[in-house]
């Protein structure tokens, strides 16, 4: 018993060293990204060291409202937010009609459902690219917005399925039999006994729209209609990649993706656990 | 009669007025550009010019050229590679974490982070943590005297393939490792307590108690993870976009090239279809787990 206790104490220490050298090594790249984004050019471009800062300097932040920067963000929350209010509505109205009723080529749609969300960006991006050259789309905002929905919309309605599944049926049949309309009962009955499942979907699906980088990529060729992340990828210039800018840049994107993971933490976990959010979690 | 008769009517509607929005958009936005793109596969078109079609032509001649081949080659290296680092390390992690810390949440909420992080922030990140010149890695490196001089990590074709990986593997092990570790936690302890009495060593309750229980979950995470590296595009983008002389041009990487910078669109089409299958058969695997 005693050796018993003495080894399982090695292997803890060993668990804890190991935990320790992990936290270094991923906390790493963040840390100088951050100490990157708070110093002066000229300090980041004497190529002293990388991992200390001599004079805090706001600047490249401070820079990030005055140039193209704005417009990127102001691109981004419109798309993001546009395609999130448009697929969170639609989603719900199919996983309902997915989970509540029988009805010819339900099995087909729902897995045309989880191809549609695997689909390969670069391959149907190509599609889409062809496409809106026809319709005129291409290049602008509203085409982005119906290029983020092919993933997003297909996303959140395989997270609601799952989630509708697990609800009860008994409170939603007591308000077909108090006279409710099958709409009435969605709305009345189900939409509030799912809204913390709504909740978490409607934040993933704004999560996804916010860091999606191919369709921006190939949809968009004008700079001032750029969301972040093709924007800031920009300024990738070889010899002359302007660092403090694009990590300030970075981390200031970086916020609402943090805030995000805060609120849904809990669920992200227990949902792991279970493996019905790992389809969700896709990067 | 006609008043009952039409509400059944409208109810036997209805579903299909729900999936109606779903419906439309699966086959406009998805299914009609994928049919065109399968089509535009069978043909030789660039950008702004007309399709001439050529049959199994684009397909054809990429088996004969080395540079498909190669990337083949490297997309499989890549996610092979990839797989094991995320997972090995990923387990460890979660075994690690599996030690009932008093800090457990504080210790979970840092692991997580680069995870958290948008890609494109953490890709940017690591192109600054291998530059070859102002990086932190050649700092730290040639400061502790591990090289004598700066390594071009991203520009070396030894070591840029590995260089991306490691990139990845730092953005997606911890979502891995995380999820075992909540998949570890439902093991309910009495089944720990059986084999203690039964003398069951650490490694062996491993191999027979933890991972059996945690197998559907494994197995998800392991096709999803393998589905979402083989089309990865980003990192590979940000980093090296394909570069140095094609070490990591993965194939993702050669159909945006040959698509969108050479111009050939029916050509980078049938690069990536050619590899689609795989896919797809990896897709119909893990529905197939997913229902079980």
């Amino acid at each position: 018993m005693y050796r018993q206790r003495k080894r399982r104490n090695w292997v803890r220490i060993a668990c804890g060293i190991f935990l320790i050298v992990w936290l270094v090594l991923a906390l790493l790249p963040i840390y100088s990204m951050v100490l990157t984004s708070i110093k002066s050019s000229r300090e980041i471009s004497r190529a002293e060291n990388p991992l200390t800062v001599k004079e805090v300097d706001l600047g490249h932040y401070k820079k990030l409202f005055t140039s193209d920067y704005k417009i990127w963000l102001v691109n981004s929350l419109i798309v993001s937010g546009a395609v999130t209010a448009i697929a969170i509505p639609l989603a719900i109205l199919g996983a309902y009609g997915i989970v509540r009723f029988k009805f010819r080529g339900k099995a087909l749609l729902s897995i045309s459902i989880f191809i549609c969300y695997l689909m390969p960006r670069i391959l149907l991006g190509i599609g889409l690219f062809v496409l809106f050259h026809e319709i005129g789309l291409i290049n602008s905002r509203s085409g982005l917005i119906l290029a983020y929905l092919t993933f997003v919309l297909p996303f959140s309605t395989w997270v609601l399925i799952g989630y509708f599944r697990n609800l009860p049926v008994e409170v939603e049949e007591q308000a077909l039999v108090d006279g409710c309309s099958r709409i009435g009962a969605l709305v009345r009955v189900t939409i509030p006994l799912a809204a913390p499942g709504i909740m978490t979907v409607f934040l993933f699906a704004f999560t996804l729209s916010w860091t999606e980088f191919i369709y921006p990529l190939l949809l968009i060729s004008d700079s001032v209609k750029l969301p972040v992340p093709v924007g800031i990828a920009g300024l990738v210039f070889g010899d002359l990649t302007i660092w403090g800018q694009m990590m300030a840049g970075g981390m200031f994107y970086s916020i609402p993706a943090i805030l995000i993971y805060i609120l849904l933490r809990r669920f992200i976990v227990g949902g792991l656990a279970t493996g019905t959010i790992t389809s969700g979690a896709i990067k | 009669m006609g008043e009952v008769f039409q509400k059944k009517h409208r109810e036997r509607a209805l579903p299909y007025y729900l999936v109606l929005p779903v419906v439309v958009l699966i086959v406009g936005l998805v299914g009609y550009p994928f049919g065109n793109v399968v089509w535009l596969s069978l043909n030789e078109k660039f950008i702004g010019g007309t399709a001439k079609f050529i049959g199994l032509g684009n397909y054809i001649d990429l088996f004969r050229t080395a540079e498909f081949i190669n990337s083949l080659r490297v997309s499989f290296i890549y996610t092979g590679s990839n797989l094991a680092l995320q997972f090995g390390l990923g387990l460890v992690l979660a075994l690690a974490l599996n030690q009932k810390w008093r800090i457990q949440n504080l210790l979970q909420a840092l692991i997580i982070i680069p995870w958290v992080l948008p890609p494109i922030v953490t890709a940017l990140g690591w192109l600054w943590m291998y530059d070859d010149l102002l990086g932190v890695l050649n700092f730290i490196l040639t400061r502790l005297k591990i090289i004598p001089f700066g390594v071009s990590w991203l520009g070396d074709p030894k070591l840029a393939l590995f260089s991306v990986v490691v990139a990845h593997a730092w953005l997606n092990t911890p979502f891995v490792g995380v999820s075992l570790f909540a998949g570890l936690q439902t093991v309910p302890q009495s089944l720990y307590d059986a084999a203690s009495i039964d003398g069951g060593g650490r490694v062996r309750k491993l191999i027979h108690i933890s991972l059996p229980h945690i197998k559907d979950l494994v197995m998800i995470l392991f096709f999803i993870q393998t589905i979402q590296i083989i089309t990865t595009f980003q990192y590979v983008y940000i980093l090296t976009r394909g570069g140095p002389a094609k070490a990591t041009n993965l194939f993702s990487m050669y159909t945006y090239t040959m698509a969108f910078r050479v111009g050939n669109l029916g050509r980078g089409i049938a690069i990536s279809l050619a590899v689609f299958p795989l896919l797809l058969i990896l897709m119909v695997v893990l529905l197939r787990v997913r229902k079980e």
